[in-house]
């Protein structure tokens, strides 16, 4: 039997991939502290498609929310982007001045933060903080971004949208804050989301609910999202793939079930074993010991080396490159990977 | 909010009442026999017994005072003991001037100790907001009197720009009137430039950097509409706090500084009433000083109450 | 609550009644470390100093007339020149520091006396007793300051001592404010709550638990009210309600130096200066004293 031939197959390496919504490539954040210039993120790259959720994870000064608030350029006063670019599509951010980024937040880039009590303002209904950032980027009237308002909020999921657009924050509870805030920051509809610990300041049950909503925002919406969190389980149920940070470095990155199931990173062991549904025999919490140098002391070798059990002398001898391995973007921070045995999740 | 206003006014009864007993007390405060003590060493004991008519010291304190309740509750605050002049009318024709005096300070200092409260805030530690925070300490400590006498020397008797004394009314000439209250208006407001900007400025410091300004930050607010609205809106609740209670002292300050630039108002009044041991005159301006002052403070928690929607849940 | 381990660190705030005794070591050594503090301190001691030697540094007698030298500039034998009836000046300043100071002082002093255990009784005690004292502490407050001085000089009859009570009351309100506060702050702290359970008397708790720890926020508003007592007394004083003739108090010698303004301008600077000077020092030491109190102490 003769096939006819497939005219229309054309080799992957020529049809160009649909540019990707977020591109980060070796991204370094410096800050000016008195004690010298402290890296506190340190070469780091991933992409985001749209549509998908890239899940960014560490403990609380890997600069994991440093790496993302440097996207839209939202860094303190005495923070610089040293190095690397940052590519909203096609367009390059790092070079953007102040007045050209002010036009991108809030309209192609929506963000939202941990506290949703303390980051929306007390003194505003959430109706009129909502239309503030509509009008702020469209030409519409009052009128129009209202209904819009109204509508954002139902999407969220807010019941009696219709009166709660007036309503002031302190009146909202916990889940609620957050969810006007996710309205907010999906106002313009922005084709990035960035979400910074949004989780963590809530309750567990409220906290599977913004999940879950975050989940059919994405399905519907179909915007690419960056997740930001300690967690490594909220991230498990959001993220397609997720980055390992730890101290300014990503040790560990690849798609969710790799990096969870099959860990090839002793940090990333350690935070899976760290989990508290997850004690040993005798009923105790697994704790990584020890604690991360600041910024302006990181080791010249491995950075996790004087906490991981795993450590040997060629850990510290030299600075240790992130190699990839195998398909799907894995990749991993350590020496020793090849030869370990690493236990996962599931 | 009508509730919260109304609930507010009527707290003023209480406490116009407490303050009609401490002032109408002041005659109790005198020591020795009050009518020989007013009337002076000098006075003859007909003069003595004059004073003790006119001010009825032979009645029941009770009495006494019922009496004066009375009349200030009709505006009749009794008569001078000096001009025999009626002092209400007496506080009536001097209160455009004093309260010219009052808003011109006002003015300045809001005017000024925002803008000026605002930039040091916002350029935190510079060598601006350095200074201005020396020159702020610098502005509350000086007697406003001591201002108002280098004023004059540089302004008045020196450069001879500006008028040293005398008023001018606003109906007559609106020139002469600001021309007459700008180194007076200056003097008293200095004080309050000072503390305006210190107060502002520690207002905006907290705010600014609050989590809600990231958010809008991170929405794209441009920064005059962050710094204008959003920070504005959130650091007047302390400002305003302030400025009522600064009201209250530049009431007091107008005191001096009419002294200084021989202006008819009520300050001027009011020392020489206490220099001539005037009583009912002391009685009247300070009731009434202290009604305005109140009041001004009511309006100012009032518009506290509009501005911060948790203040008036908290009340009802 | 918490899925995972490290909990990021959450920055503290302060909450109030949680504080430690305050380390003596720590608090002399924070404020020996700022400078302008410091520098107001050595203004604050040389200037008392002055003041209580001002008979035997004097120049000449302050009181001294001499109608052939009014009004002369600086010299060598008058080195801030005379006033209008031929005194010395420099002897008059001299002596009007001693007066002022004094009558700062001690109308704080007597601000103190009623203020505080009527603010500890109400802070500590609270319910009705609270309510009662704060509606009339704040009746008192809503009383511009200076007319309240000046209308109780008016009553008691002009002179030093009846302006130092009318300052002094002035300041009541504000010491029962922050005494208040500062117990109300620590009213449920177990210790107290011990005390109270093994029966000790509310007075004594109040001297020896209270008192103690309420102390830091009281020094700190008592110095910075010198300041504004100095300003009161001189403007009394200016006034001519204060301190009478042939008496010098920095006010008065204001006053009179205001009359012959365009004749002899330098007679106006000095007393004025050394007012503003002075009561910036005791601010700026006030301001040094509560920020090395540190987190012991409530803003205001």
């Amino acid at each position: 039997m003769r096939t006819p031939p497939a005219a229309l197959d054309v080799p992957a390496s020529i049809t160009p991939a649909p540019p990707a919504a977020l591109t980060v490539e070796d991204l370094s954040v410096e800050f000016r502290t008195p004690a010298g210039a402290a890296r506190v993120v340190d070469g780091v790259s991933f992409q985001v498609a749209p549509g998908e959720t890239v899940g960014l994870v560490g403990e609380s000064g890997s600069g994991k929310t440093v790496t993302c608030m440097s996207i839209p350029r939202l860094l303190p006063a005495n923070g610089r982007i040293v190095a690397g670019s940052v590519r909203l599509g096609e367009r390059e951010l790092t070079g953007l001045s102040e007045a050209e980024l002010r036009d991108i937040r809030g309209r192609d880039i929506g963000v939202v933060f941990q506290e949703p009590s303390a980051s929306l303002n007390p003194a505003f209904t959430i109706g009129h903080q909502i239309t503030a950032v509509i009008r702020r980027h469209e030409d519409v009237s009052r009128a129009v971004a209202r209904r819009r308002a109204v509508e954002l909020l139902q999407m969220v999921g807010i019941p009696r949208a219709d009166l709660r657009v007036d309503a002031y924050p302190h009146e909202f509870s916990g889940g609620m804050s957050q969810r006007a805030m996710i309205a907010m920051a999906l106002a313009c509809s922005p084709s990035l989301l960035l979400a910074d610990e949004p989780t963590t300041a809530l309750d567990v049950t409220i906290q599977a609910q913004i999940i879950e909503l975050f989940q059919r925002l994405q399905a519907e919406l179909g915007m690419a999202m960056v997740f930001v969190s300690h967690d490594l389980a909220v991230v498990g149920e959001l993220a397609d793939r997720i980055h390992v940070m730890y101290s300014s470095q990503v040790v560990e990155q690849g798609a969710r079930d790799a990096v969870l199931g099959a860990p090839r990173h002793p940090y990333t062991e350690g935070l899976l074993a760290a989990m508290p549904q997850l004690v040993d025999a005798e009923g105790r919490l697994n704790v990584i010991p020890g604690h991360a140098a600041p910024a302006t002391e990181y080791a010249e070798g491995c950075r996790f080396a004087d906490r991981c059990r795993y450590a040997e002398e060629r850990c510290t001898a030299a600075p240790v490159a992130l190699a990839g391995q195998g398909g799907d973007a894995r990749a991993v921070r350590c020496v020793r990977s090849e030869e370990l045995e690493l236990r996962g999740w599931e | 909010m009508i509730w919260y206003a109304a609930k507010r006014v009527a707290l003023l009864v209480p406490v116009m009442f407490t303050v009609s007993i401490a002032t109408f007390g002041l005659l109790l405060a005198v020591p020795g026999d009050p009518a020989a003590e007013i009337a002076g060493p000098n006075a003859t004991e007909q003069q003595i017994a004059d004073v003790r008519d006119r001010l009825g010291l032979d009645e029941s304190v009770v009495h006494q005072y019922l009496t004066w309740l009375g009349g200030v509750l009709h505006g009749d605050f009794g008569a001078s003991l000096v001009s025999l002049r009626p002092v209400t009318d007496m506080v009536v024709e001097r209160l455009p001037v004093t309260l010219s005096l009052a808003f011109v300070a006002l003015f300045i200092g809001t005017f000024f100790g925002v803008i000026l409260g605002t930039i040091a805030a916002l350029r935190r530690g510079s060598l601006l907001d350095r200074a201005l925070t020396v020159l702020a300490s610098l502005g509350i400590a000086t007697p406003n009197y001591w201002l108002g006498l280098l004023l004059i020397l540089a302004f008045s008797l020196t450069l001879t720009w500006l008028p040293s004394s005398q008023y001018v009314p606003l109906g007559e000439d609106p020139v002469g009137w600001a021309e007459h209250l700008v180194l007076p208006g200056l003097a008293l407001g200095a004080a309050f430039v000072a503390e305006t900007t210190r107060q502002v400025r520690s207002a905006v410091l907290e705010v600014k950097d609050l989590p809600y300004i990231t958010t809008a930050r991170a929405q794209g607010m441009l920064p005059r509409a962050v710094v204008g609205k959003y920070i504005a809106k959130n650091a007047a609740v302390p400002v305003l706090t302030v400025i009522g209670l600064q009201f209250t002292r530049i009431l007091g300050g107008t005191v001096l500084v009419e002294q200084i630039f021989s202006l008819p108002g009520i300050g001027t009044l009011m020392v020489s009433a206490v220099l001539g041991r005037d009583l009912p005159v002391v009685q009247g301006v300070m009731f009434g000083a202290v009604l305005v002052a109140v009041v001004v403070n009511l309006v100012v928690d009032l518009s506290y109450a509009a501005l911060n929607p948790k203040v008036r849940s908290q009340w009802s | 609550m918490e899925l995972s381990a490290p909990q990021r660190p959450r920055a503290a705030k302060t909450e109030p009644g949680r504080r430690a005794r305050p380390s003596s070591r720590g608090f002399l050594v924070r404020l020996r470390e700022q400078r302008a503090p410091m520098v107001a301190l050595a203004y604050l001691v040389v200037l008392v100093v002055a003041a209580v030697l001002a008979g035997p540094l004097s120049p000449s007698d302050p009181l001294t007339q001499n109608l052939d030298n009014v009004m002369a500039d600086p010299s060598w034998a008058h080195p801030l020149g005379t006033d209008q009836l031929g005194r010395d000046v420099l002897s008059r300043m001299l002596h009007a520091a001693r007066l002022s100071l004094t009558a700062g002082a001690i109308a704080v002093g007597l601000g103190l006396a009623a203020g505080v255990p009527v603010g500890l009784v109400a802070g500590y005690v609270g319910g009705w007793v609270d309510r009662i004292v704060m509606f009339f502490t704040d009746t008192l407050m809503g009383f511009p300051p200076i007319l309240l001085a000046i209308g109780v000089v008016a009553a008691l009859g002009p002179s030093v001592t009846n302006a130092m009570i009318a300052v002094g009351i002035i300041f009541i309100p504000r010491t029962v404010r922050v005494t208040r506060g500062a117990a109300l702050a620590i009213r449920n702290e177990t210790y107290l709550e011990a005390s109270r359970s093994i029966g000790t008397p509310t007075g004594r708790i109040l001297r020896v638990h209270v008192l103690p720890n309420v102390l830091p926020p009281i020094i700190v508003q008592a110095t910075l009210m010198i300041g504004f007592a100095m300003l009161a007394e001189a403007s009394l004083s200016f006034l001519g309600l204060g301190a009478q003739p042939p008496e010098a108090s920095w006010g008065s010698m204001l006053a009179s130096a205001a009359r012959d303004l365009d004749r002899q301008p330098l007679l106006m600077v000095w007393p004025g200066l050394a007012i503003a000077v002075t009561v910036l020092a005791l601010n700026v030491f006030g301001d040094g004293l509560r920020d090395s109190f540190g987190r012991e102490v409530r803003r205001g």
